[in-house]
């Protein structure tokens, strides 16, 4: 029982802990777009791109 | 055999054998085209000019991995036309474009023809190869460019040019009004179900020992439900707030809508246990609670997404009213906002513009396409002393008019006061839930005073843990749960198959559909002009005019021309070219004079009279005969027999309804073996046939200009093409993505499973809640149970409304 008070409270400090930074990242906008942003990876290095591109080319 | 039907087979045959797509924009290419565009070392075949220098523009910047990771084809690209520098005046760039740091300018610009997340990289990575440009926000799903850039408020001409050299058509946007509230929706909703979910798992961690072990310590069962509460209260407060609200704004207008029972047995439930947790006895219901309101909540996230999804009224308004006009003043020529528009001003209207008001031509002779406002496919000539329609676009030559109607009374808003009107008297199909849902509340309040009433009378101590039961088990949350969770899945099948539904109500209506009506020009047909049939007269065969005609038409921009330039495969060059318009163009071809137009201007040449005599035909003579008559017409939709057939099957009846001329459609109508043709017909003739064949059954209407928006409107379902114009779009409660018309029958086909489902739904949720009642109100149900039967029949309902989507993905 000692164990249970002790342990409840402190998820429910990670809970509102959890739920503060959630709502924290739908106010910043961090969830407007969600299509957009996995293609910022493709911007840094070209190169690497292309060539993974024409390999899955070459099986179809 | 005749002119159309000679092509829509020419069609036909190349859908099924060898089909040429153009690698841009995955249009059919016209027999004949032979344009190639270099990309990743392999020559891609092309549709026109316009997508090889868009590709070629993309391959130069080293971004051809667009072509392999977009999911949606490219927007054909528009005639070139340089529009742009209008916004490097300062004054006109202002009011679209905010500075207020010096230097430093942004403006947001929505993007037509921006589908999918390739689309942004390529937009990012072009965009910022430009290095005065600071930064560049895309966002897909709401069609917009955010640009920020170093320099003067007059570069937003720039960053708009870049866009169209993309291909993309850019609108440049000064209202952020509805913007803003759609995305605070989204966040607001966000945020509800986050909050609704994180509280809904851990309720259920905490309350499940409860039920597991029944001989659980007294003292840790009660600070498990107090945990339970301090859980639950920010949940119904906070994620069930807009239930709360529209429940009580409904009492408070008297009547009762889905929410109010919803409410009340969210309220019921939250209240007894709260009670029952601060007198240390008996059950909490805290876990089904937080459980339905992630679910619903869940349910109208789907919902909400897909709505924000398709286009909005105000977007569509961006994209139609010419915000400019160039106007007459004092003897100059100055560029004024539309809104500042005067009766008599002289206005000039340069090709490629939009009509900014009604006026009479005073000056000039140009040919018009209203195909938006009358849904007459082919260009309309009008000369001094016609009128123009705002809203027409000028295609050939420069014209002067004055204003005689301005603002209100234009043609353009007649149209969209029309749409207005319509769209008020909407059948709402939610009016019959809705008394559903008073009736049940009335017969479930009424049985449990009858309950407490005789339980007072049987044996008072149980009265309150028999209400309770009875409450609990009465909760319409399975009833409530039925209709939108069908919707929200069989709205996620529709979306994934190229149909996105706009209104809740839409499945529904769509499952009862019989008859199925269908605009041609832009709807059956794909809208480009082609040369559908040449009959020679002269000595040359077919090939040999087609070829003049183009070297002819080389030098013309009119979307008639494009009918030839399209299928030109000759080197003939075409000299003195003399273009008169509204007549037609002569020039030497090979040191033959030819001219090719209208029956008296080409008359003239050959002084032979044409007895025949077609608005939809030019023809081609030399100075001593008539040589060829072309035929035009535009193209069908590789798909449109095929969805037609399947309509058919199903017994759908098909119809058009078209205001284009009977010849056209009625040769349609028999190729198609479509039931029913009606030509010439304006918007309110439409909409008056409409509601005739509404009287029988429900009406889905297929359609894509402006005319069309009216008949969408009264339609019990509007379906608008995805390259149809925005006004048609924002009337409609679905929208085809790709104009892929054989997802039709599909979309009818689900809609009538969904409908199924959702009865079984509804007749498993009341089956329980009935049969659970009289179990209740004798006492042979103690409320933990009921709770779990609660639980229970809403997860089988939404489990049953899934199976939507699987059935989809398997077939």
């Amino acid at each position: 029982m000692s164990m249970i008070a002790l342990l409840i409270p402190l998820s429910l400090i990670l809970v509102v802990i959890a739920v503060w930074a959630f709502l924290w990242a739908v106010n910043a906008g961090q969830f407007d777009d969600l299509d957009t942003p996995a293609w910022d990876m493709l911007s840094d290095d070209d190169s690497t791109l292309s060539v993974k591109s024409e390999s899955i080319q070459d099986k179809h | 055999m005749n002119a159309q039907i000679d092509s829509a087979d020419k069609i036909d045959s190349q859908s099924v054998g060898e089909a040429r797509f153009c690698f841009h924009c995955n249009e059919l290419i016209p027999v004949g085209i032979k344009i190639f565009a270099q990309i990743k070392q392999r020559n891609e075949a092309m549709c026109c000019e316009g997508c090889r220098a868009v590709a070629e523009l993309i391959t130069v910047a080293g971004l051809q991995d667009y072509y392999q990771y977009r999911s949606q084809p490219a927007l054909k690209p528009e005639q070139a036309n340089d529009e742009w520098s209008l916004y490097s005046q300062s004054g006109i760039a202002k009011q679209y474009v905010s500075s207020e740091y010096p230097d430093k300018c942004a403006a947001t610009i929505l993007v037509d023809g921006l589908r999918c997340a390739a689309c942004s990289w390529l937009i990012d990575r072009m965009l910022r190869r430009d290095s005065n440009i600071i930064n560049v926000d895309v966002n897909v799903a709401t069609a917009r460019v955010h640009v920020t850039w170093r320099g003067a408020v007059t570069y937003f001409a720039e960053v708009l040019r870049a866009l169209s050299r993309l291909g993309y058509r850019p609108h440049a946007l000064d209202a952020q009004g509805l913007q803003q509230y759609t995305d605070n929706e989204r966040r607001n909703m966000l945020k509800r179900l986050g909050v609704s979910g994180v509280g809904m798992m851990q309720v259920m961690m905490y309350v499940l020992p409860t039920y597991l072990h029944n001989d659980m310590d007294v003292t840790v069962r009660h600070y498990l439900q107090l945990v339970g509460l301090m859980l639950t209260t920010p949940v119904l407060f906070y994620a069930g707030w807009p239930f709360l609200e529209s429940a009580a704004r409904a009492v408070r207008l008297h009547s009762i809508n889905m929410d109010v029972p919803v409410v009340m047995a969210l309220l019921l439930a939250y209240g007894a246990s709260v009670f029952n947790t601060l007198l240390w006895q008996g059950e909490t219901y805290f876990d089904s609670v937080s459980m339905f309101i992630f679910l619903l909540t869940l349910s109208r996230f789907v919902v909400m997404t897909v709505r924000h999804h398709s286009h909005s009224v105000a977007d569509a308004l961006v994209r139609i009213q010419p915000r400019i006009a160039h106007v007459m003043r004092d003897g100059n020529l100055v560029d004024v906002p539309v809104s500042q528009l005067l009766n008599n001003d002289t206005v000039l209207v340069r090709v490629g513009d939009t009509v900014p008001a009604d006026g009479l031509i005073i000056d000039g002779c140009s040919t018009l396409n209203e195909q938006l406002l009358t849904g007459e496919s082919l260009p309309v000539m009008r000369k001094v002393n016609s009128s123009v329609m705002a809203g027409s676009i000028n295609l050939t030559a420069p014209l002067s008019i004055r204003i005689t109607e301005i603002g209100q009374r234009t043609v353009l808003s007649g149209i969209l006061a029309l749409l207005e009107q319509v769209q008020r008297d909407k059948p709402a199909a939610v009016l019959l839930a809705d008394k559903i849902s008073r009736r049940f509340l009335q017969s479930m309040l009424l049985i449990t005073v009858v309950v407490a009433l005789s339980w007072w009378w049987i044996d008072p101590s149980r009265i309150f843990t028999t209400v309770l039961a009875v409450l609990v088990v009465t909760c319409p949350c399975a009833l409530s749960l039925a209709a939108p969770a069908v919707i929200a899945s069989a709205t996620t099948t529709l979306a994934r198959r190229g149909l996105l539904i706009t209104h809740a109500d839409t499945i529904e209506q769509l499952a009862q559909v019989e008859t199925m009506v269908f605009d041609k020009t832009g709807t059956l047909t794909t809208g480009n002009i082609v040369v559908a049939h040449i009959t020679t007269y002269g000595q040359l065969n077919e090939d040999q005019c087609r070829d003049i005609a183009a070297a002819l038409e080389s030098a013309v921009s009119h979307p008639i021309a494009q009918a030839f330039s399209s299928v030109r495969s000759g080197t003939q060059r075409a000299s003195n070219l003399r273009v008169v318009p509204g007549a037609g163009v002569e020039g030497e071809v090979d040191n033959v004079l030819y001219r090719l137009g209208s029956p008296a201007f080409v008359n003239e040449l050959s002084n032979k009279p044409l007895n025949k005599v077609d608005n939809t035909a030019i023809w081609l003579s030399d100075q001593r005969v008539v040589l060829a008559c072309f035929e035009l017409s535009d193209d069908l939709r590789s798909d449109t027999k095929a969805c037609i057939d399947e309509l058919n099957r199903m017994q759908v009846r098909t119809v058009v309804l078209s205001g284009d001329a009977s010849v056209a459609v009625e040769q349609i109508a028999q190729h198609c073996n479509i039931a029913e043709h009606h030509a010439r017909q304006s918007p309110a003739a439409k909409v008056k046939m409409l509601k005739q064949y509404q009287v029988c059954s429900p009406v889905a209407m297929v359609g894509d200009g402006i005319n069309d928006a009216p008949v969408l409107a009264a339609a019990s379902v509007s379906i608008a093409m995805g390259a149809g114009t925005a006004l048609a779009q924002a009337s409609a409660d679905a929208i085809l993505m790709n104009n892929a018309l054989r997802v039709l029958p599909h979309a009818i086909a689900i809609a009538r499973r969904a409908q199924r489902i959702m009865k079984q739904n509804l007749c498993w949720a009341a089956i329980y809640n009935l049969s659970a009642v009289p179990l209740a109100a004798t006492g042979y149900i103690s409320p933990w149970l009921a709770a779990a039967g609660m639980s229970f029949s809403s997860i089988l309902v939404v489990l049953n409304a899934a199976r939507v989507l699987k059935r989809d993905r398997s077939s």
